[in-house]
């Protein structure tokens, strides 16, 4: 057990017991998430440790933001934020609402994305075989799918927010009179 | 006898010109996260040399843990690269690593604090959020829908999570979830 940023921990005799599949960590910055769940023991509640022999099918820990800022340095300027990796790698994410990055699972999906950008920027000069490059192309296509179905339902917020201007404006009519 | 001598050398005190950490720093080094104490180095441009116009080796396993390394994996396990298993432990058979890293379930795991943990020093997660990535169904789902999103909330403030709905977590019960999603049967 090694901390190689990717986190080689590999014991095939629990994998086999256990029938587990292999996970992989992603995360923009994994080590404030893992620490994070973590230090829920001091709250008194089960947390997790991923080092523990428990987790033995978690195969690997990866950091995107360090991955991107080996990749493309100069590029990006070093600029390593999600919201500008997004911009750099044309993933649409659209001009929303401030914060929408900041909603734990979205932020989730943006970094998957990115992920995968990043793995067909890594293999961009390569000359590959056939299957390898329907992969990549594939890959492709997975982070650049249009979300314009999901970005047109109206959020929660929205419509609280519709709400609440609907209330004022009643309020302001009263005070009116 | 003896013979004394006394030796001077005026030496200019070394003066190393740094500034103070700003946002731009943290968000272009990997290792500074917050503004603390730590200064910047500043050459005679002003523009700072350490860390963040710093020429690095994509490799380098000090500077970058996995910033090479952990891509490798996933070209791997995505098939662009073969497999060297030798490479990775000597003690296993051929068969069952090519089989662990070709067959990998990628999980993206995101957080959302409380404002005020952060002073408390203490981590109270109100957000969790996941998105799954299956190297199995890579050809066999939709485009839209190979990387599967869940989002959980402890109390049911507005998100704007848009793919799909969030629903309601204790707090005791995010590690058993997270578990549920390390934990695939295969």
């Amino acid at each position: 057990m090694k901390w190689l940023g990717i986190w080689s921990r590999i014991s095939l005799e629990n994998l086999e017991t256990v029938g587990f599949r292999n996970a992989v960590l992603i995360g923009q910055e994994i080590r404030n998430e893992l620490s994070g769940i973590g230090k829920l023991r001091y709250l008194g509640v089960p947390s997790i440790n991923v080092r523990d022999e428990k987790y033995a099918s978690v195969v690997g820990i990866l950091e995107t933001r360090p991955a991107a800022y080996a990749l493309f340095v100069d590029e990006i300027e070093g600029e390593t934020r999600l919201l500008h990796l997004l911009t750099k790698l044309d993933i649409p994410f659209r001009d929303l609402v401030m914060g929408t990055l900041h909603t734990a699972a979205n932020n989730a999906k943006f970094t998957m994305k990115l992920l995968l950008m990043l793995v067909v920027k890594s293999v961009e000069g390569w000359e590959l075989v056939e299957d390898r490059k329907v992969m990549v192309e594939r890959l492709r296509a997975i982070a650049h799918v249009s979300i314009e179905k999901e970005l047109s339902c109206p959020t929660p917020d929205y419509e609280r927010k519709k709400r609440m201007d609907y209330r004022k404006s009643r309020r302001r009519c009263w005070m009116k009179m | 006898m003896y013979l004394f001598t006394a030796i001077k050398v005026q030496t200019r005190p070394l003066k190393i010109h740094t500034r103070a950490i700003t946002s731009t720093d943290i968000h272009s080094h990997p290792y500074i996260m917050s503004r603390g104490k730590k200064r910047v180095l500043v050459d005679s441009n002003g523009l700072g040399t350490w860390p963040h116009r710093r020429i690095v080796n994509p490799t380098d396993r000090k500077i970058f843990p996995g910033g090479g390394q952990g891509l490798k994996l996933v070209q791997r396990s995505f098939k662009l690269i073969p497999n060297y298993p030798g490479l990775l432990n000597s003690s296993m058979s051929r068969e069952n690593i090519r089989a662990s890293l070709e067959d990998i379930v990628f999980v993206a795991i995101d957080f959302e604090y409380e404002s005020k943990a952060k002073k408390a020093g203490i981590s109270r997660i109100y957000e969790i959020g996941v998105a799954v990535l299956d190297t199995r169904d890579l050809f066999t789902k939709d485009v839209g829908e190979v990387i599967q999103t869940e989002n959980r909330q402890q109390k049911d403030r507005g998100t704007r999570f848009r793919f799909g709905e969030s629903k309601k977590i204790n707090l005791c019960e995010m590690a058993g979830y997270m578990e549920s999603h390390l934990f695939r049967k295969s």
